[in-house]
């Protein structure tokens, strides 16, 4: 190409038209202007290097009780997200077979069955599914054995990934647990995951006599530890 | 209820998202990738190529001062092998007369050869291959790293390449430069005449700064002659310095005599800013109580009972359009629903189609087992999914591709179902906006950059299924885009491009148009579109597609009557009108590539081909290039020879994390001239009716759960 150009030439770079700021009910419009407005806050932070800065977090023994006292008679549970220190209140969304949906009113879901994880949605990076090996029936049962892991996430072209792993899991002390109606005392279950190219993770339950999980920390691949407290069955 | 804590989280996880899992996908180690550039603005040393390439996809954009010299890259990295650049320079002085020389030029590298324990990479490359070939030169060269800090390359070069001290051997004479338009890719030049060595070393300092050092083959020899360089010697320094994760400055110093500075940026579009999404989380599925505590709605005979099941339709329309979805009609037997449904939100079809398979699961009775889903495009239904309740029901939480397994994709055309009813609220539907605009146009040498920004108002009426009416207009408030003036060159083709400049009364009518899409026949798609169809023509265009749901193959023709319109009068026409169509085939290639080829008559009545290729990315990103040759001759045409460009489309939810169909088109044609010229009418189908089906919604299938 690389003609040497004597005079005048034009090389038009069209652009479409990008929406700043829209009235309207077209709801792509508008999403246009959100576009445009969450970009700019990005690049004004990326430049200013401010975070943004997150309204101050609530006393969560005061919302405990306040949310126990309002809501009753459904099944609660406490969550938190150990990279942040964010927490909330989940209530139960949905129940397919073995799996509960736990919400929070952010409308972010967990997914657990028999109190493992086996998905998140709404967090970015969220876990897609967990093929728990048995993980599950021995944890319940509170016996000590060894289990393949697979844990699924959606890469960057929206394609699943796998991170497999190999977990031990062993029997530890007991402890005396007492958040919200729950006041008992519960085995304390590790599973210690590994794999040959990543760092490994350790998740850790509490479960009671009934074989039901009162507390939990748990890996979530890029969300991070998050902690599970029922605070009523 | 802690939403603020929630919506804290979701913003500390943003940057969590981008770095997400690296660990996960078990990165294939790619011997000798780079995200550095050379002052040529791809990967190199200091201005020399080396055998390094960018990680498969990398986009990155750079612009180099030094001097008399400035230049403006693009370079992708189409394949993990092959690498391509486009530059715009400028070099100023050029001969005393005229201001500032302006080139364009083409670059690609290919990688022959991987590194090895003991053995280098080895690339072959060719740097302006195209036109009169101002910057040409090729090359063979040779990479390899020891240790983790320390690269040293070494290579052959031709042409450019090759005018500081050659070797005394040549393969053959090398032609001198004689076309005077340029944009013909020169066959006979490449890998003739004299050869020369140079070679080159990098050293990592640290993880922001690199130092670069080489010996160049290039003996400035034009540009000395000139006076636009002093070249006192043969080796060139650079540094490196990250000023980010994807931006970096450099710093150089080349032959002995002149200083200069290049800022880099760079993208991946396999690396979005969250993975997965950010949106919220959908409903989950409802599975079906058991026969014995619902046996009515599991025999069926709430059928009789429920009769027009107006109340389900009203209930799902409303949650559907939570989901960003549209109702549009629905039927409904014992055992089997369809949804007739347009999806404005998800660019991922999986996941609009997974969202509503969830709520299908709460809006209707048990013994309902078979659930079709199909999309349509401007009502006109267009593909079908087919999914069954129980295996829905049965993987929710199992790995997608299990549900994939259990889906059927078919033609609505040919699918046998019940008589659809229409949900009242669908037709008629009015869409509109009014938002403010800007249009941007770069590389006229006058002005690199021109602006032309003001209000524009849009709206979409929607008749019926099938009909609809557009409308869009601007208000300029300022700009000066129209100042841009012709190239000069006068040819004697109509000037049905060239004349764009003059349009630029500040209230412009861009479209007004009468719309219809019709499926005459299984696998057949068809569109008229008739009125003003585009800012410099109206008439009407018609256009048929043949297309299977999973076939790679599709074909299609598209004949237009088009009229030029008034320069000054809002809906006038002028004398000029052409009869222009295309008979195309499209292929979809293996990761993403497609291709296109267009046979047909142009806007100026020149007859000839459009050859394109693009790589698509799952997320939307599509990056590619075309080039059409028609029966204008090279002269005729001027500048360039004949038309071709580069285009990009990047997604907006690329950017934000959450769903959003909204895109964002660049073309980056060589020069606007007048041969090979199309139509731009609005609403093409192979690319809409491609994405709604099955192969495109089972690439990124991994959505159908999230």
């Amino acid at each position: 190409m690389s003609r040497i150009v004597p005079s005048k030439s034009i090389a038009v770079l069209v652009v479409s038209l990008l929406a700043l700021s829209a009235c309207g009910n077209d709801g792509q419009a508008r999403r246009g202007t959100d576009t445009v407005k969450e970009l700019a806050v990005l690049a004004k932070n990326r430049v200013l290097g401010q975070k943004t800065e997150p309204p101050a977090a609530p006393d969560p023994v005061a919302m405990i009780e306040t949310i126990m006292r309002e809501v009753p008679d459904a099944p609660l549970q406490f969550v938190l997200l150990e990279n942040t220190g964010a927490f909330a209140i989940s209530s139960i969304y949905g129940q397919n077979g073995n799996n509960v949906t736990w919400v929070t009113s952010g409308k972010k879901t967990m997914t657990l069955a028999s109190g493992l994880l086996t998905a998140t949605r709404g967090f970015g990076g969220d876990v897609m599914s967990v093929e728990d090996g048995g993980a599950a029936q021995l944890i319940t049962e509170r016996s000590a054995g060894q289990v393949q892991k697979t844990y699924r996430f959606l890469n960057g072209l929206d394609q699943t990934t796998r991170y497999t792993v190999n977990c031990s899991i062993a029997e530890g002390g007991t402890d005396q647990i007492s958040l919200g109606d729950i006041s008992t005392t519960a085995r304390v279950m590790t599973e210690t995951c590994t794999s040959n190219d990543a760092p490994g993770f350790t998740n850790t339950y509490w479960i009671d006599d009934e074989g039901r999980m009162v507390q939990s920390v748990q890996w979530g691949g890029s969300i991070g530890k998050i902690v599970f407290s029922r605070l009523r069955f | 209820m802690g939403e603020t804590v929630f919506e804290k989280i979701s913003k500390k996880l943003v940057g969590l998202g981008a770095v997400a899992l690296c660990f996960a996908s078990a990165s294939v180690a790619q011997d000798l990738t780079t995200t550095k550039l050379n002052i040529m603005g791809r990967p190199g040393i200091v201005e020399l190529p080396s055998a390094e390439m960018a990680p498969d996809g990398q986009i990155a954009l750079s612009y180099t001062k030094h001097g008399n010299f400035k230049r403006t890259a693009l370079t992708f990295q189409i394949a993990p092998r092959l690498s391509g650049t486009f530059r715009y320079s400028g070099i100023e002085n050029w001969d005393g007369t005229v201001g500032t020389r302006w080139d364009r030029s083409f670059d690609l590298s290919y990688l022959l050869v991987e590194e090895g324990q003991n053995r280098p990479a080895v690339a072959i490359g060719m740097q302006d291959f195209m036109g009169t070939g101002l910057l040409s030169g090729e090359y063979i060269v040779a990479t390899k790293s020891i240790g983790d800090k320390l690269r040293v390359s070494g290579g052959l070069g031709w042409g450019r390449l090759a005018t500081y001290n050659p070797l005394g051997v040549s393969f053959g004479e090398r032609g001198g430069r004689t076309d005077s338009r340029g944009g013909v890719p020169n066959f006979k030049t490449w890998f003739t005449g004299d050869i020369a060595p140079f070679a080159g070393v990098s050293y990592q300092f640290s993880d922001k700064m690199d130092l670069n050092v080489e010996y160049s083959s290039d003996a400035y020899s034009d540009e000395g002659e000139r006076d636009l360089l002093d070249h006192k010697s043969p080796f060139n320094v650079s540094l490196n310095y990250k000023l980010g994760k994807s931006t970096s400055i450099t710093a150089f110093f080349l032959h002995g005599s002149e200083a200069g500075l290049k800022f880099s940026a760079s993208l991946n579009p396999k690396t979005p800013r969250v993975f997965g999404g950010l949106e919220a989380a959908p409903l989950p599925i409802r599975p079906r109580p058991s026969r014995s505590v619902d046996p009515l709605g599991w025999s069926g005979g709430w059928v009789a009972e429920v009769g027009d099941p107006k109340g389900i339709r009203k209930a799902l329309a409303t949650a559907m359009t939570k989901e960003g979805l549209t109702l549009e009609a629905m039927s409904l037997s014992a055992t089997r629903a369809e949804v007739q449904f347009s999806n404005n939100r998800y660019n991922a079809r999986s996941q609009a189609l997974g969202r509503l398979a969830r709520l299908m699961t709460r809006a209707f009775p048990p013994s309902v087992e078979t659930f079709v889903l199909t999309e349509t495009l401007d009502g006109t239904p267009i593909h079908s999914t087919i999914l069954p309740r129980s295996k829905l029901e049965a993987y929710e939480f199992e790995p997608a591709g299990q549900i994939l397994q259990a889906t059927n994709f078919a033609d609505p055309k040919g699918l046998a179902g019940d008589p659809l009813v229409p949900f009242e609220g669908a037709f008629p539907n009015n869409l509109w906006s009014i938002a403010p605009y800007v249009a941007v146009s770069v590389f006229d040498p006058q002005s690199p950059v021109r602006l032309d920004y003001g209000i524009r108002g849009k709206i979409n009426y929607e008749v019926a299924p099938g009909l609809s009416l557009d409308a869009s207009a601007t208000v300029r408030a300022s700009g000066n885009i129209s100042a841009e003036e012709d190239d000069g060159n006068p040819t004697t083709l109509p000037r049905v491009r060239t004349s764009s400049v003059d349009y630029d009364s500040r209230f412009q009518v861009q479209t007004l148009t009468a719309n219809w899409y019709s499926r005459p026949a299984e696998n057949l798609f068809g569109r008229v579109t008739a009125g003003y169809l585009e800012s410099m023509y109206g008439g009407v265009s018609g256009e048929l597609l043949w297309k299977k749901p999973q076939s790679r193959f599709a074909i299609g023709a598209e004949l237009n009557y088009a009229v030029q319109r008034d320069f000054v009068e809002v809906l006038g026409f002028q004398d000029y009108d052409v009869l222009t169509g295309h008979v195309s085939a499209y292929y979809a290639f293996e990761n993403g590539f497609h291709g296109s080829l267009d046979v047909g008559r142009y806007l100026a009545g020149d007859w000839g081909a459009t050859l394109s290729v693009d790589r698509e990315f799952n997320n939307g990103w599509r990056v590619g290039a075309y080039a059409t040759l028609t029966d204008v001759p090279f002269d005729e045409f001027g500048e360039g020879s004949f038309d071709k460009g580069i285009r990009i489309t990047i997604p907006s939810a690329w950017f934000v994390g959450t769903p959003t169909t909204e895109e964002n088109d660049f073309v980056i044609q060589s020069l606007t001239r007048d041969g090979g010229a199309k139509l731009n009418v609005d609403g093409r189908l192979y690319k809409r009716i491609r994405g709604m089906q099955g192969s495109d919604i089972e690439s990124s299938w991994g959505r159908f759960w999230r």
